[in-house]
């Protein structure tokens, strides 16, 4: 496993359609933080995030041939799962469900005290009501754990620009807080 | 100063990447400005959180092993996965530093697990046509008799068909399968998983076996086997790490790939570099043989945030989770948001920051990179000796913080205690509150005597021992979560100044168990110390803290408490005064003569102000 991880996109996704399909391992390894920050970004319900990001990864493995370029693995992934999500919330308009976020946190710890279950789950509808940029900074800096240099890439900023980003996410996520628990 | 650089100064602190004259920046603008505190002080707040909320909203360990077996339903999981099992299953916690034993077993087992299900299955294939060609043969003695069903005593000398080995007679081909010693189609040949390449086994052995169960103990295997006639199995049948014996044939190791716990060890961790007698019970034992391990350390008491995972010599990590027992020689690191508390076996805790690594040694802690908090009692007559590069930090009582602030420096905070620093042959003697720079080859001449207080991870960290040690107590009352808050937080800023952990448990654990008190008076008592120490210089944190509990004897309630705290600071403070007009007892240093201090792991504390006050406000 070592080996594989130095093996870029390409090289992986070519072993992958030669015969060992077994290393698409590899790849849900890689991207499944990536996708499941999208996910969480776009909806805000963490079950439905979770079966998302699998859903991805099962149409990624069944379509892999069909990918053109493997060096854009991560991007061909991540429009897999804009797609699953765009479904899903077509889904939902199609049963009457209102559009938008639907804050729900069913995902986390059961075995949470209820204290801090209700403290996660004031905290995931504050980051469910920042803009979108914010929760990108916060999701990537969070949950992928990257650098700001690496999420300043990723959305096209300057790391000061992140800096800055990621500060205002924090005073907002503070400011959400205070207002859904005023003794926060 | 803009209000953007500030903005990104109070970020860089936060995120723990800001340089030395960041945070001197920042304290300073801090101090001039509360709002300005207030702001980076919810900003904190939000940060910790959010932290905590990351960590219980990360995908599951298991996810990848997940999405694989639906893609393919016969996957053979890999070491991931197993170790996402590992840990959340019943099998035994890993404590090796290696983990890859656990993890061949595992995988041996469910490699296993699907060759004992193609087996079984054959196995009773072969068992029916056995019991046919039985009834069969029945039925031609029947018939050869007569056409009474019940036979003369002395017919079934011919032919009695009580016994199986005559039906074996009768149609021999499926008997081997149960009886003697399995065709290679239906056991597997070897009983080491190691041999067989999972991506073969798959192929082969699960087109007509579902895949298994993860979570399906290990003994299940082995009933699986299990046919009628077990006591003829094939004892090479066990599986190789459940039961160690003569079934595991070492002469086969040779075939087998070597394995990351089979590689010659090249590190120098002390306890790592075991004899090489213990590599042939590796091969051959699989996680079981590993038994003669290293003496306990201590054990994993939470992980705050991020994680925090053994490191092997090849660098591999395997994460691990609270509760796990550490022994001497592993070497651990925390990640990017890592914060994690270790209980030691020697008394007293370590709490580790984020990107640290330390390798556990028989009598403390070796620092290779990152931070770590040491509070150390020493109430078993023992020292901790914590080690960085060529130094030893020898400490007897106290706690203190190391950070290695750049490759060639590390500094020492000590916010209480006794220590002594040691460089070959020079040390330095280390006495009260103060902090030391560390430049790697000398040895620092002095220590400046400074009231120390400690970062905010830190007295985080040591906030949840406390908390983790009367959790049973908490459990026990009913409040409500801004309260919760509150206490967390007093507790937080109380473990920032030097206060005894020791003694803060024992002070919250006699509120708790006092009926009369309830959670919010607790919180109420502990915000009382805080605004005691902010109003006292005198006063250190541990006497306060003793003469809070000091002030519990015979209340009631809350009110009670508050007035014989008040009264016991009054005279506790008239007594010093009045020592302190007496000559011969003053003492030099930073050393305390009070009669009540000198009592107290705390007695040799800096006198003087400690700064909870500026914590507190």
């Amino acid at each position: 496993m070592a080996d594989l991880s130095k093996l870029d996109d390409t090289e992986l996704v070519k072993r992958c359609l030669t015969g060992d399909r077994s290393l698409f391992e590899e790849v849900v390894h890689r991207y499944q933080n990536n996708i499941y920050g999208l996910c969480l970004r776009k909806v805000a319900d963490l079950g439905q995030a979770q079966d998302i990001v699998q859903e991805t990864f099962v149409v990624g493995y069944e379509n892999l041939a069909r990918l053109k370029d493997p060096s854009r693995l991560k991007p061909w992934l991540m429009g897999i799962a804009s797609n699953l999500i765009r479904d899903y919330y077509k889904r939902r308009k199609l049963a009457g469900l209102p559009e938008g976020h639907d804050v729900e946190v069913i995902g986390l710890d059961p075995l949470e005290s209820i204290e801090q279950r209700e403290r996660h789950e004031l905290l995931y509808r504050a980051i469910a009501r920042l803009s979108e940029r914010y929760k990108a900074v916060l999701i990537k800096r969070y949950l992928e754990e990257a650098e700001y240099p690496e999420i300043a890439a990723e959305l096209g900023l300057s790391v000061g620009a992140v800096e800055v980003c990621m500060h205002r996410a924090r005073k907002a996520l503070a400011a959400a807080m205070k207002e859904l628990t005023p003794d926060f | 100063m803009g209000r953007e650089h500030l903005d990104i100064l109070m970020n860089r602190v936060i995120d723990g990447v800001a340089s030395p004259a960041d945070r001197e920046e920042l304290a300073r603008a801090l101090e001039a400005d509360p709002t300005l505190r207030a702001e980076f002080d919810e900003l904190k707040a939000a940060h910790s959180s959010t932290l905590l909320l990351f960590e219980r909203l990360s995908l599951p360990g298991e996810f990848t092993g997940r999405v694989m077996r639906r893609v393919q339903p016969d996957h053979v999981p890999t070491d991931a996965d197993l170790t996402a099992i590992i840990e959340s299953s019943d099998l035994p916690k890993v404590s090796e530093p290696t983990p890859s034993p656990a993890r061949n077993l595992l995988r041996s087992q469910m490699i296993w697990r699907r060759k004992a299900n193609l087996a079984a299955v054959l196995s009773s294939i072969g068992a029916f046509s056995a019991a046919a060609a039985l009834l069969l043969a029945i039925g031609m003695l029947t018939g050869i008799v007569g056409p009474s069903r019940t036979p003369p005593p002395q017919a079934p000398v011919a032919g009695k068909p009580e016994s199986p080995r005559p039906a074996v007679r009768v149609d021999p081909a499926p008997q081997p399968a149960i009886h003697e010693a399995a065709p290679p189609v239906e056991v597997p040949p070897s009983p080491q998983p190691r041999d067989i390449s999972p991506d073969r086994e798959e192929d082969e052995d699960d087109r007509e076996v579902p895949p298994p169960a993860p979570e399906q103990p290990q003994g299940e295997v082995r009933r699986e086997v299990d046919t009628p006639a077990r006591e003829h199995e094939d004892p090479s049948r066990e599986l190789p790490g459940t039961a160690p014996g003569p079934s595991v044939e070492t002469p086969e190791e040779p075939a087998q790939p070597p394995t990351p716990s089979e590689t010659p060890r090249t590190t120098d961790v002390p306890g790592k570099s075991g004899p090489s007698v213990e590599e042939p019970e590796r091969r051959t034992g699989g996680a079981r043989a590993e038994a003669p391990e290293q003496p306990l350390w201590g054990r994993l008491v939470s992980i705050s945030s991020g994680n925090l995972s053994l490191v092997d010599e090849n660098g591999k990590t395997l994460k691990i989770s609270d509760g796990t027992e550490l022994r001497v020689g592993q070497r651990l690191q925390t990640n990017v948001n890592g914060l994690s508390v270790l209980g030691l076996s020697l008394g007293g805790y370590v709490a580790a920051g984020r990107k640290t690594t330390f390798v556990l040694t028989r009598n403390g802690i070796t620092l290779e990179e990152g931070e770590l908090a040491v509070d150390f009692d020493g109430s078993r007559g023992q020292q901790l000796q914590v080690a960085f590069d060529a130094y030893t930090l020898a400490l007897t009582r106290g706690t203190l913080l190391l950070e290695k602030k750049t490759r060639r420096k590390m500094a020492i905070s000590q916010s209480a205690g006794v220590a002594a620093l040691r460089h070959g042959e020079n040390s330095l003697s280390l006495e009260g509150s103060l902090e030391v720079d560390v430049e790697f080859g000398k040895m620092p001449a002095s220590a400046r005597a400074r009231a120390v207080v400690l970062p905010d991870w830190c007295g985080n960290a040591r906030a949840e021992i406390s908390l983790s040690r009367v959790e049973k107590l908490l459990a026990e009352r009913k409040y409500s979560s801004s309260v919760d808050r509150r206490l967390r937080s007093v507790i937080a800023t109380v473990s920032k100044v030097p206060v005894s952990t020791e003694l803060l448990v024992a002070f919250l654990r006699r509120v708790l168990e006092e009926p009369a008190f309830s959670v919010p008076d607790l919180v109420s008592m502990l915000e009382s110390l805080v605004e005691a120490l902010n109003s006292m210089p005198e006063l250190t944190a541990n006497t306060a803290l003793q003469l809070a509990a000091e002030s519990l004897c015979e209340c009631k309630s809350l009110a009670d408490w508050v007035r014989r705290f008040d009264l016991v600071r009054a005279n506790w403070l008239k007594r010093e005064a009045k020592e302190a007009r007496k000559p011969e007892h003053k003492v030099e240093g930073k050393g305390d003569s009070g009669d009540v201090k000198d009592a107290t792991p705390g007695a040799d504390e800096k006198r003087g102000k400690d700064q909870a006050g500026t914590q507190g406000k």
